[in-house]
């Protein structure tokens, strides 16, 4: 446990030392005076040179890189589709399917934004989807507030349903050894409830409210979906590559394959199929820009939060922490799911969820002999993927793509404010956790 | 030779209260870009021109920039009725909502070539303003400058 004591700075007791880093990091990173990647990087870099943890086991060891290369590989995935105007097709090619009824634009956008947020970045989906969503509600001249606040909801959702859908469960998924088939199988069913429910009181509290003239209507009808499609080579490239990569995904464990092989794969091919046509110079200049769309503000901060969470887990700290959570549950594997669940859900409502999740997945894994081993605790997981990434519903704060709809609708001059997105959001994100919680109770422990 | 010599001394202007309608009025009966918009005491408040009307003419989703811009439009048929109908009941609204209030005006000491840089940058007929004073001294205009150059009256 405490293997490094010896190299600590002032020969100081290691456990204190790391959960000190660790608690000034968690509270600088609430406070958001500094960006996230600064103080994740600057904790890492104190954890390794108070000696808590070397630098060649926090990176050998500590630093998640399936991680980091699936997210990675994703973005420029993401980055270089967008370009063809596919998401802009789907969401007007939606809206045209209920004949650009207010309502079942609502649910449509709501499920689009659902399945494209369960297989690629929260954030990404809802900047794709979010500008289509302002047009399409400024020509029925309807308010954009359900819509927008569906969608923040249907893309913390829908992320939830798979592997790489959202940060939580990539992490989880890397750290376990789950696969993409596990999360579906877990997860995507009850996702899918819960998607569902969730548009019962959206309908009462405003769709049923919905109406736009039949002018409006026709406005919306003359939109040409295949005129979004601005390169149609691409589109053809972008489709084959993202259905190769779920394919890998699905088959990743026969085929020995780690998710981060394949997305990484995927980007690769996809670079060179945009690539290849065009001269050095054009190449270059693309390549850049792609790159250049890789959020490496998030990659840089789940490099540094990987080792601070390293440090104490090294420590002994979590494992310490572990021993307290099973004292205070009594040993029963019910009750800590619960509990885990419940917890994930409000402490990700208020607080970031990548440093939550990155924090109590050794902390949860540090209780599996308790339960007799690893196998015997994979509830706790999809209890913290369904808290975690279902939490961030609960405040306006409460996720990325939140504050990044937040920012755009306000932007256009349809600002969201935090009490009133909060009073609608909590109970239903409430409502999430509760039909979560039967869930748990009745698949894995009834 | 300063951004002082190259403006033009006395610009048309618009108060900050008159409307929109009398703004675009301006614009067409001058055949002018561009005006600055002043308060009552003729300090500088913003810029009003043909590419903020413009800006207004398209739906509010396609004016979003950074990440969130919508990218290509042609899916959009938008008739010429479309484009009256988002001014129609607008027109009577103060000007000053509809100015730029975001661009730095030039300061009269301003270097010509520093001056020359921002009109090359940023496309606009700029402000020259008192810094001290928020005061509106100027404006410069591509065709001051070519007038300057040409030894002609812009």
């Amino acid at each position: 446990m405490h293997e490094s004591s010896s190299h600590v700075i002032f020969g100081l007791n290691p456990f204190w030392v790391s959960l000190v880093l660790f608690a000034a990091t968690y509270i600088a990173i609430v406070t958001e005076r500094l960006n996230r990647a600064i103080i994740a990087l600057i904790g890492a870099v104190l954890m390794i040179m108070s000696g808590v943890i070397s630098q060649q086991a926090a990176l050998r060891n500590g630093v998640d890189f399936n991680t980091l290369g699936l997210l990675t590989g994703m973005m420029v995935i993401v980055a270089i589709t967008r370009k063809c105007g596919v998401f802009q097709y789907v969401a007007v090619w939606s809206a045209k399917k209920v004949n650009a009824d207010p309502w079942g634009i609502l649910v449509m956008l709501a499920l689009v934004t659902a399945v494209f947020s369960a297989f690629l970045d929260n954030v990404t989906t809802v900047l794709l989807v979010a500008p289509v969503t302002l047009l399409i509600t400024e020509e029925l001249k309807v308010d954009p507030y359900p819509y927008l606040f569906s969608e923040i909801f249907a893309s913390n959702i829908g992320g939830t349903a798979t592997l790489i859908g959202d940060p939580p469960n990539i992490m989880i998924g890397s750290a376990t050894g789950l696969t993409f088939n596990d999360f579906v199988w877990h997860l995507t069913p009850v996702v899918t409830v819960i998607l569902l429910a969730t548009l019962v009181p959206i309908y009462f509290l405003w769709g049923r409210k919905l109406s736009a003239t039949p002018e409006a209507r026709a406005r919306v009808m003359r939109f040409n979906e295949h005129e979004a499609i601005t390169d149609p080579r691409l589109l053809k490239q972008s489709l084959a590559v993202l259905a190769l990569v779920i394919f890998g995904f699905i088959f990743a464990h026969p085929l020995h394959l780690e998710p981060a092989t394949i997305a990484m794969a995927g980007a690769a091919a996809l670079l060179l199929l945009d690539n290849f046509a065009h001269d050095a110079e054009r190449q270059s200049e693309q390549v850049h820009k792609t790159f250049g769309e890789v959020e490496w503000v998030s990659i840089f901060f789940f490099l540094g939060l990987f080792i601070v969470v390293y440090g104490i887990e090294t420590a002994g700290v979590l494992l310490w922490l572990a021993n307290r959570v099973v004292e205070l549950t009594g040993g029963n594997l019910e009750l800590t799911a619960q509990s885990i669940l419940w917890v994930s859900a409000i402490a990700s409502s208020i607080v970031d969820n990548i440093p939550f999740v990155a924090t109590m997945i050794p902390l949860i894994g540090s209780m599996a002999p308790v339960y007799g081993g690893l196998q015997h605790i994979e509830p706790l997981w999809w209890s913290l993927a369904l808290g975690a990434c279902l939490g961030g519903n609960g405040t306006l704060i409460g996720a990325s793509a939140n504050l990044i709809v937040a920012g755009m609708a306000d932007r256009a001059g349809y600002p969201i404010r935090f009490l009133p997105f909060l009073l609608m959001a909590f109970p239903l994100m409430l409502l999430s956790i509760g039909i979560s919680s039967a869930y748990l109770y009745l698949r894995y422990f009834m | 030779m300063t951004c002082q010599t190259i403006m033009l001394s006395n610009p048309i202007t618009i108060l900050e209260s008159a409307g929109l309608a009398d703004a675009i009025d301006l614009l067409f009966r001058h055949r002018i870009k561009s005006l600055p918009v002043v308060n009552a005491n003729g300090l500088y408040q913003g810029l009003f021109g043909i590419h903020t009307l413009v800006r207004e003419l398209l739906p509010r989703a396609a004016t979003l920039d950074g990440d969130a811009r919508i990218g290509d439009l042609a899916f959009v048929h938008d008739t010429l009725e479309s484009f009256k109908e988002r001014l129609t009941g607008r027109l009577a609204e103060p000007v000053i909502q509809f100015a730029d209030t975001t661009l730095r005006p030039l300061v009269p000491e301003m270097s010509l070539v520093e001056t020359l840089l921002h009109l090359h940058r940023y496309h606009h007929n700029l402000p020259v303003v008192d810094p001290q004073t928020g005061r509106l001294l100027g404006f410069v205009t591509y065709w001051s400058v070519l007038a300057r150059l040409a030894d002609r009256t812009a």
